[in-house]
């Protein structure tokens, strides 16, 4: 009799269980059939801000004979160096002009090319003792070498201009010509906030 | 019919549940004030934005060719946690948030002019000097103050509240009307209302499991990463608390479900049991 008792309340159990997930397969039904799109928006929207800590291994950066290049560098990397030797620089160069990224290097604007590419290409670093303090000492003719990881570019400069922090006009990006822009804050012995800005122009070298 | 209205109470009941669970968590979790000042206390927010606001500082030091120590001590860790308190309170009370972007001034300024009291500087520099001065406070502001649009993210929050507070108590109501009918309904066979109300219990936490699990699989929360580390990091530790708190919930009242269901189960044909055997004694 006892095991009929154990039987029965098991057989029960179960019917219970069965009728609570049924319950719960109705209620997750309703919601996705009712809001199931705006839920996976949300999660979609939300999924965005969560970044993989572990970054997937990018292919490395090439440019073909047409130059076009494959397989970008991600934003905030250094995938050159820049080298003048007029003012002894030998920087990294990175893609990307956080402050966090010109802290130690040279940094490319995002707006524009990138070297091989053959249109406006922007640079920028601080005037710092050690990295463009000694810009005014440049002189046409002289050479700027970027050596990216795909390719060795070298630059003569032609022309340097001291220009207003807001004249976005003088660094403009093109692409018919392969032009190097590289800037930084002018006066370099500055004190206070910096208003003006030191260019120097130079074009590939055929 | 009466079974049919059972099942039909027992499913409001875990509707009822569910919607009342839901909206207490996000109530005394994200629209608690409370609980979100103890979360930047236990995820170190403010000297993490204190590290922030001072890294963002050297941004502008290393362009102005000014001496690095004209930014000590411009801003103390007890001020940043002074002013973000004051937007939290802005952000859950409505109050004017006062960031006190003065004081920063002052000290700078005094600072530079202690670094600088043996230059002659021209007017020029002074403007300069004037503009750095005031980029540095805007952009201790703008650090602190992240978004710009507290008073929006109030207006949101003081009617998400009205209408979470509503449905709190409707959903009380909703579930003490529900065990009242069942009650009502099974007076003669009690241990059949907690076998409803166990059923609920089970659904109910079956369907917390379900979202914490479905979320859990959507989202990485452990990687979220918005505007800078020390918001990233508050808001990962909320998240990741509310989907556990969901966990946990749901995990309980499964298994207090279950145990109940098969107790009120087990009296039910132990009763039977007994019936049928006095019955036989009696023939």
């Amino acid at each position: 009799m006892h095991k009929k008792i154990v039987v029965k309340t098991l057989k029960a159990t179960i019917i219970s269980i069965i009728v609570a997930l049924c319950f719960t397969g109705a209620i997750v039904l309703s919601i996705y059939l009712f809001y199931g799109a705006k839920i996976n928006e949300t999660m979609a929207v939300v999924s965005k801000y969560a970044i993989e800590k572990e970054r997937k291994q990018l292919p490395p950066t090439t440019i073909t004979e047409d130059n076009v290049i494959e397989n970008y560098p991600e934003y905030g990397t250094q995938y050159a160096t820049i080298e003048i030797p007029r003012i002894d620089i030998n920087l990294p160069l990175y893609y990307g002009d956080d402050l966090k990224l010109l802290k130690t290097g040279i940094g490319q604007s995002p707006l524009g090319y990138f070297p091989g590419e053959g249109g406006s290409i922007v640079l920028m670093g601080h005037n710092f003792v050690n990295m463009f303090r000694r810009f005014s000492e440049l002189q046409k003719g002289d050479k700027i070498t970027i050596k990216a990881t795909y390719g060795e570019y070298t630059y003569n400069i032609y022309d340097m201009q001291i220009i207003k922090e807001t004249e976005t006009d003088k660094i403009p990006i093109q692409d018919e010509k392969e032009i190097l822009m590289v800037y930084t804050c002018y006066p370099f012995n500055n004190i206070g906030y910096a208003t003006h800005r030191y260019v120097v122009y130079a074009e590939l070298e055929k | 019919m009466k079974q049919f209205i059972r099942y039909v109470l027992s499913a409001l009941l875990t509707i009822s549940s569910i919607i009342f669970i839901l909206v207490s968590t996000i109530s005394s979790t994200i629209l608690n004030e409370k609980y979100v000042l103890n979360k930047l206390e236990e995820t170190n927010y403010y000297s993490n934005i204190y590290e922030a606001v001072k890294s963002n500082f050297e941004n502008y030091i290393y362009q102005s060719g000014l001496d690095e120590k004209v930014l000590d001590d411009i801003v103390s860790q007890e001020k940043v946690k002074e002013d973000t308190k004051s937007i939290i309170s802005h952000i859950y009370n409505g109050l004017e948030e006062q960031i006190d972007a003065e004081t920063i001034k002052q000290n700078l300024n005094t600072n530079i002019e202690n670094s600088l009291k043996n230059i002659k500087l021209s007017s020029t520099q002074k403007n300069a000097i004037e503009t750095f001065v005031n980029t540095v406070t805007d952009e201790y502001t703008d650090t602190i103050l992240h978004f710009g649009f507290e008073k929006d993210i109030y207006t949101v929050y003081h009617n998400i509240s009205k209408y979470v507070e509503l449905a709190k108590k409707i959903m009380l109501v909703s579930i003490a009307v529900c065990l009242i009918l069942l009650v009502l309904i099974t007076l003669k066979r009690v241990y059949r209302i907690f076998n409803f109300a166990a059923i609920s219990s089970t659904a109910t936490g079956i369907f917390l499991v379900i979202v914490k699990m479905v979320i859990a699989s959507k989202i990485n929360v452990e990687a979220i990463s918005i505007l800078n580390d020390a918001i990233s990091l508050t808001l990962r530790n909320i998240a990741s608390e509310i989907l556990q708190n969901l966990m946990n919930y749901g995990c309980i009242l499964i298994a207090v479900g279950i145990i109940t269901i098969i107790l009120a189960n087990l009296i039910h044909n132990i009763k039977k049991y007994k019936k049928a055997y006095k019955k036989e004694q009696e023939d």
